[in-house]
């Protein structure tokens, strides 16, 4: 075979390794969340810290949501499961003895005599999620798409039931408390960056790029030899950690959970937003949780009714469900690619300023 | 090399190959040809694992590889293009070819080390659009991006399935040369499937004639078009006679 000879264009030098796309880029997706949270935690009264705090919450669901969603063009409606195996690992790892002598007193496993220090029970907490990602991502990465996403919303009614129905462990329908809390706003934002990041290096990842190419045309991919189903394995486990550690900062900052926080309610808000900002890229994950985050805030102050600009308005409960659905239909029928469409922000950026020097 | 031998295949009652043979050695480009529904596409789906044979025999460099599947296939060293194009639409120009070549890279890392995903982009005339979304493109230059991501796999045989349909002459020539300078570059073997007679005729060494799922001829093209079967399936009975 005769060795090849090639030129060498002038683009190449100026290309960089994905990895420094994925980290350059993750940072720059990160600036608002990152300016809007300094502004919060400097400024704000305790009411919107704390409603800070649950918007970085839910970018981390909607961010770890993205990395399988948005590379392999599954839908998954089973993200809340791990975010409440999160949470609830580290309610029954980090709780106190006392506490738990109340709750738990009969948690298998010898549960009911450990206390782990919070940050080891971070780590046994992702590592059990880590197997039960690994064994449902199985099941998951063989099937093809719409069957799959019925897969992951059964997954999330087990572990609901679990929750509910396994009260020695879990404390069932009321609230599981006394959770040390250990976690404010800064560090959930700083996690909150640091999932950013690890979500844009995936997508731009040589894995990352095969899977979205499985998206976009299977048949294709199969002709280049690429593994679809180990590739929807590993995002489903990535996912599914991230997910897992919006729980874990949840269980920390709250101190106080139950298994509804993690059921349809959030799995369609997260999902809400995701569509809206774009499930694509992760710029979309970032600003759908944004808008969405202010947008129901708003709503919520015609939901109690009162006066508003004068006008006083009657009650109007249920108006976040209702905003919630109409976001989710109106993107599906008018901009199925979401509002920031499939550019990430840097890369829109770099073109507005290419474009800006051009017209120069 | 490819050695494909009595390939059968039906769907339903449809027998669309029906004993069905080809051969391609390294460096050789070898056409095939047939009216429409003789079962081109078919056997290239069959070669390449989308379609599992009834019988037959599909050999790449003495390996037995009939019924593996598509990935296993272009594992083994066998690349293709799609006659209904199947580009990754939202991905670019660039990173169409560069998730092949980080796939060949993953998989034979020998291999992966003689591609280079902006030559090859060169090659193709692509270079200016390389950062262009696939699926924004015209057609023709979607079929150009197709057979330099498939070039990007660093395989041993391509198969082409009607790699100049909607081109013009010009880039038709200019289809020709590329594909022949590919074949000297990396010594590949190279199957084109096309209507293109004249085009066929200008790079193939040896031409297999399909009708009704079977060959009726191979040859060089001096001597296949004196073959009475090929005349009669390509300018029909009367002539022939
Ligand atoms: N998936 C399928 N199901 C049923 N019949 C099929 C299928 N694929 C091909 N056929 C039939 O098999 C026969 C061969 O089709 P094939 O596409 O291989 O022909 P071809 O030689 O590639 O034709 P063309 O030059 O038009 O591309 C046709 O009669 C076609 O209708
Ligand atoms: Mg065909």
């Amino acid at each position: 075979m005769s060795e090849a000879v090639f030129r060498t264009s002038p683009t190449r030098a100026r290309r960089r390794p994905w990895w420094l796309v994925g980290i350059s880029g993750g940072l720059v997706t990160a600036i608002p969340v990152v300016l809007i949270g300094i502004a919060v935690i400097l400024i704000a009264p305790t009411y919107y810290q704390n409603l800070a705090a649950t918007a970085a919450i839910n970018l981390v669901i909607v961010v770890g949501l993205q990395v399988f969603m948005g590379n392999s063009g599954i839908a998954h409606l089973g993200h809340s499961a791990f975010a409440g195996l999160g949470a609830y690992g580290m309610a029954i790892l980090a709780t106190p003895l006392m506490m738990k002598r109340l709750s738990i007193p009969n948690a298998p496993f010898g549960l009911a005599q450990v206390e782990l220090h919070p940050a080891i029970a971070v780590i046994v907490t992702l590592a059990v999620v880590a197997v039960v990602a690994v064994i449902s991502g199985r099941v998951i990465a063989r099937l093809s798409g719409i069957a799959a996403t019925i897969v992951s919303l059964a997954f999330l009614i087990v572990v609901h039931s679990m929750f509910l129905h396994w009260p020695a462990l879990f404390k069932g329908n009321q609230g599981f408390f006394g959770i040390p809390q250990v976690v404010g706003l800064p560090a959930i934002l700083a996690c909150g960056v640091a999932v950013i990041v690890i979500a844009r290096l995936f997508r731009e990842s040589p894995n990352g790029l095969q899977l979205r190419a499985t998206a976009q045309n299977p048949q294709a991919a199969d002709a280049l030899a690429i593994d679809a189903r180990a590739l929807r394995r590993q995002s489903w486990v990535l996912s599914a950690l991230i997910c897992a550690s919006a729980g874990i900062l949840y269980a920390l900052f709250a101190g106080t959970i139950s298994p509804r926080i993690f059921y349809f309610q959030q799995v369609f808000m997260t999902l809400a937003m995701l569509i809206l900002g774009g499930m694509g890229t992760v710029t979309g994950a970032v600003f759908g949780t944004l808008i969405l985050s202010i947008g129901l805030e708003a709503i919520r102050i015609f939901e109690s009714g009162g006066v508003v600009a004068g006008l006083t308005l009657p009650p109007m409960l249920g108006l976040s469900g209702v905003a919630l659905g109409a976001v989710i239909v109106l993107c599906m029928a008018l901009r199925p690619q979401g509002i920031c469409g499939p550019k990430e922000l840097d890369e829109m950026l770099s073109g507005a300023l290419r474009r800006l020097r051009g017209t120069k | 090399m490819l050695s494909v031998a009595g390939i059968t295949k039906s769907f339903g009652g449809v027998h669309a190959l029906a004993g069905a043979d080809l051969e391609c050695s390294a460096g050789e480009i070898v056409g095939l040809i047939g009216p429409n529904g003789a079962g081109k596409s078919t056997l290239v789906n069959v070669v390449t694992g989308f379609l599992k044979p009834d019988a037959g025999t599909v050999s790449l460099n003495g390996r037995e590889i009939a019924g593996f599947d598509p990935q296993r296939i272009s594992d083994a060293g066998i690349a293709r293009t799609f006659q209904n194009l199947r580009v990754f639409r939202e991905l670019s120009v660039r990173q169409n070819v560069e998730v092949a070549f980080l796939r060949c890279r993953q998989l034979r890392p020998e291999k992966a080390m003689k591609v280079d995903v902006d030559a090859l982009l060169e090659e193709f005339g692509l270079t200016a659009l390389a950062e262009t979304p696939a699926g924004s493109l015209p057609y023709g230059t979607q079929r150009w991006m197709e057979i330099a991501r498939a070039m990007a796999t660093a395989p041993d045989i391509l198969m082409l399935d009607e790699p100049a349909a909607g081109l013009n002459n010009e880039e038709t020539e200019r289809l020709g040369r590329t594909i022949t300078s590919v074949r000297d570059r990396t010594s590949a073997g190279i199957v084109v499937i096309d209507h293109d007679l004249r085009f066929i005729n200008s790079i193939c060494a040896r031409i297999f004639v399909m009708d009704q799922g079977k060959q009726i001829a191979v040859g060089d093209p001096a001597a296949l078009w004196k073959n009475p079967k090929v005349v009669e399936v390509y300018v029909g009975p009367d002539a022939a006679a």
